[in-house]
């Protein structure tokens, strides 16, 4: 028995599945190539152009704010809800409740819209004269629509993820750290929220994505993010697929570069993890 | 004293798990806590540096008491920053280490006192210092998941004395290591308690009670049973349930 040597399976069914894709492969290049209505020379013409540059910079700016007051948001409403304070735990349930509740798209219109409800903007507390009164059209322009819009409602999903990862901590790490003498805010800044990121990051990586493609439902406020840029052309030249195609083409690449970045991140966070 | 613990109380959800605890432990000692499982001591313990709030009772430790400060004619909760305060004095060793993973073997030991507000590099060299006492200095830049057990307890061990506390606990450190790394834990201890630190140390390793203790402490079922000098609580304790825990554990 020892003297036998091992002998490989073959696997026909790897060689099959790979006839079939290579043949539809094929199949979809040679209609990219053949079919004119692709327009493949307008997208080249179209690619570089300064609108839908300046339009794909103004995705780019709405993820990145969006992302970071939802991860601020995020994590104080993750607190919240963890605290042992009663009123903080139901504020937090009830802006998940609201914010989770209801079509993004409808609360995207709403704060669009917001001058229809409130026309001017100020604080009335009981007992204080208010405070500041302007229209609420010069506060809330397009721009900080959108941004609450996208910013508010992530806060809701992110607040979820990052409750998660912070109670995927051992117990036994803020003890070790309340028995040190460590600050509550230093306990969670150096201790809890590093081990809780390995938890944290590739759900916060899939919302980052998943933020830089719903910024495009903005269009419907009018603002020019890349889509709504593509849009303002097409409606001029008609050219809508070549034009679609050109958003599609930077919608891809940006999410190639953050899959890269996400990895290289959950790297970096799971240092001290046994190999 | 460096202790002194009178009627502590605790009950988790009705269920009374320290029912009136009297303990003392004077400078300088060294008290041994041994007793059947679930008999209390982890949750006494927890509660002489206020990581369980006892329900009755008070814990004083260098005649502080823990946890609250006297206010007119009561004793008022404290706010958590002086909470810290207090508990920079009290070193404690867990059963499983705690190590913080992601930092290295020296920062774990730094982030103590650089938290208190000492400069980084006095607390870095000080670190080393301990590292070296607990022979570990060659792994200062090791991760925790790339120590062993003893390793790792003497880094715990490490990083709480780093505090310069007055005070240590240790809650069964040795229980949760291979039967042949407990020795360099135990070596360890044995050091610190030569060198005059007071401790308070929940053990089944009776030989080590024998050898380093100055009194030993029986609980059961939430009480202290009885308590004196090892020669006489391991060879010739007063009660049959100590006579009993004593031989089984030997
Ligand atoms: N946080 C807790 N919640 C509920 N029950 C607890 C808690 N901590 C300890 N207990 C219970 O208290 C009893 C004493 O536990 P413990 O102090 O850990 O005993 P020992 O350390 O002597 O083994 C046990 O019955 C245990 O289940
Ligand atoms: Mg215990």
């Amino acid at each position: 028995m020892e003297e036998l040597p091992i002998l490989r399976r073959r696997r026909p069914g790897r060689w099959v599945l790979t006839l079939v894709v290579l043949l539809l492969a094929s199949a979809l290049a040679r209609s990219l190539v053949t079919n004119p209505r692709f327009g493949w020379d307008t997208v080249g013409a179209w690619l570089f152009s300064r609108t839908v540059l300046r339009g794909l910079l103004a995705t780019l700016e709405l993820t990145a704010a969006a992302m970071v007051i939802g991860l601020a948001l995020g994590v104080g409403l993750a607190l919240m809800r963890l605290s042992d304070n009663t009123v903080a735990r139901a504020v937090s349930w009830a802006y998940i409740w609201l914010f989770r509740g209801t079509p993004l798209l409808v609360q995207l219109l709403f704060w669009g819209f917001i001058s229809a409800l409130y026309p001017t903007l100020s604080l009335h507390l009981p007992f204080l004269p208010a405070i500041g009164d302007v229209p609420a059209n010069s506060v809330v322009t397009t721009f900080t629509a959108a941004l609450l819009g996208l910013g508010l409602n992530e806060a809701a999903y992110l607040a979820e993820i990052i409750r998660a990862g912070i109670a995927s901590v051992d117990d036994g790490q803020t003890e070790a750290a309340e028995a040190l003498g460590l600050s509550r805010a230093r306990t969670l800044r150096r201790i809890i929220l590093p081990q809780a990121m390995r938890v944290i990051i590739p759900p916060v990586g899939n919302e980052t994505i998943s933020m830089l493609k719903t910024t495009s439902l903005v269009s419907v406020l009018a603002y020019a993010e890349l889509l709504y840029s593509v849009q303002i052309v097409y409606a001029r030249t008609y050219q809508t697929i070549p034009l679609l195609i050109v958003a599609s083409i930077w919608y891809l690449a940006v999410t190639t570069l953050l899959n890269i970045g996400q990895h290289h991140l959950e790297r970096h966070f799971a240092k001290g993890s046994r190999r | 004293m460096m202790v002194q613990a009178t009627g502590v109380r605790k009950s988790f959800a009705g269920h009374e798990v320290l029912r009136g605890v009297d303990l003392s432990v004077p400078r300088g000692t060294v008290t041994c806590v041994i007793g059947p499982s679930g008999s209390g001591k982890s949750t006494f313990l927890r509660c002489v540096n206020h990581l369980e709030r006892p329900d009755g009772g008070r814990i004083l430790v260098d005649g502080s008491p823990i946890g609250y400060e006297v206010h007119g004619h009561g004793l008022r909760e404290l706010r958590h920053r002086d909470l810290a305060r207090q508990r920079h004095q009290i070193g404690m060793v867990f059963q499983r280490f705690h190590l913080f993973p992601h930092l290295t073997a020296l920062a774990n030991i730094v982030e103590g006192p650089v938290g208190a507000g000492r400069p980084r590099t006095e607390a870095t060299d000080e670190a080393m210092a301990l590292l070296d006492r607990v022979g570990l200095a060659d792994r200062r830049d090791a991760y925790p998941a790339q120590l062993s057990g003893g390793q790792q307890q003497r880094v715990a061990i490490a990083r709480a004395l780093a505090m310069r506390p007055k005070l240590m606990l240790f809650d069964e450190p040795t229980s949760a290591l291979d039967p042949e790394l407990v020795g360099e834990v135990l070596d360890v201890m044995r050091d610190l308690a030569a060198d005059g630190m007071t401790m308070l140390v929940v053990t089944h390793e009776l030989a080590f009670a024998r050898e380093v203790a100055d009194e030993i402490v029986f609980f059961d079922d939430g009480r202290v049973l009885e308590s004196g000098p090892p020669a006489r609580i391991l060879t010739a304790p007063d009660h049959p349930r100590t006579r009993d825990f004593v031989t089984r554990v030997l």
